[in-house]
């Protein structure tokens, strides 16, 4: 296929938000999953994604939308393969302990793969990137009702999971 | 609540801090997958024309190859009536179209035998709108 100039020229412009860009996105790729490498999948099926529609997006809002694409790969990759994927369950294998920054972020971790997916997703949109309810319904295409409630059954599967160790603050101020 | 959030923020602060491995793929091999995509999509989409631009030519070419055959005639009526005259009243001969009517009328009643490809009512009409009406002379 013939690559012309303006081929060329977005290409560029694709590299430079790229390399600007898709750590942040695999981040919250792995807050959604917990995993790297499904991680790094979520965010190259979303890039190609992103390539796809390139020419249509304009600057404005293209982390928006990047983010978004993120966000829905997750989930419908979630639907797709959930009878292939091992199946999680509430309880530990064995206990955890706590001790030091990275006990506390593999428990951290651990707790929130229990959290089902779409509740997960509305704790990363909103307080991972700070999102807004209405922005959050608009990313998920829900209700902002939706999103109140699935927020606060997250929180409420997290503090289960976590019980004292929910709060970070305290356990770091100790 | 707000003290719950700060807690989810803290959370997830925690976990998304960390860097993670390398990233295992760049922007030069997603480019390249991207222009496959497209690539595939476009000779899907070129595909699907031709063929469906392929299966119209067909059907057209089919039905104007086809021979027309005629249409079903119904089945033939063959009709008799009796109609009461006055006497005196000559024997007449009448065609129309598009159904022949044959009219025997006796002194006292005509009887009239139509064959037609119609109907019922056509034979009605055949026999009222009978003109020009050729009588035989008197006598």
């Amino acid at each position: 296929m013939a690559y012309s100039a303006p081929m060329a020229a977005r290409d560029a412009e694709f590299s430079e938000y790229f390399a600007a860009r898709a750590h942040a996105l695999r981040t919250t790729a792995f807050l959604l999953c917990g995993d790297w490498h499904r991680a790094e999948d979520i965010t190259q099926v979303a890039m190609t994604k992103l390539y796809l529609a390139w020419p249509r997006l304009r600057e404005y809002g293209l982390d928006a939308y990047a983010r978004q694409v993120v966000v829905r790969t997750f989930l419908a990759e979630n639907r797709r393969l959930w009878r292939r994927r091992e199946h999680l369950t509430s309880e530990l294998s064995e206990p955890a302990v706590v001790d030091g920054d990275a006990d506390q972020r593999l428990l951290v971790e651990s707790a929130l793969t229990v959290v089902p997916p779409r509740q997960r997703a509305v704790l990363v949109l909103r307080y991972w990137h700070d999102l807004s309810v209405e922005d959050t319904a608009k990313v998920l295409g829900c209700s902002t009702g939706t999103v109140k409630s699935q927020a606060a059954r997250g929180i409420a599967a997290l503090k289960r999971r976590l019980g004292p160790h929910f709060d970070l603050r305290s356990q770091s101020g100790r | 609540m707000d003290q719950d959030d700060d807690q989810m923020k803290a959370l997830l602060a925690a976990v998304g801090e960390q860097s993670g491995p390398p990233l295992g793929f760049s922007a030069d091999g997603i480019a390249r997958r991207g222009r496959r995509v497209r690539a595939v999509r476009w000779a899907a989409g070129v595909t699907a024309a031709v063929s469906v631009v392929f299966a119209v030519t067909l059907t057209v070419a089919l039905a104007a190859r086809r021979d027309v055959e005629p249409a079903n005639t119904p089945p033939t009526t063959v009709s008799t009536s009796t109609i009461d005259l006055t006497p005196n009243t000559t024997i007449t001969t009448t065609t129309t179209k598009p159904t022949a009517t044959t009219t025997t009328t006796s002194p006292t009643s005509v009887s009239t035998t139509s064959v037609s490809t119609t109907s019922i009512s056509l034979t009605f009409r055949s026999y009222a709108a009978a003109e020009p009406l050729v009588t035989a002379p008197a006598g």
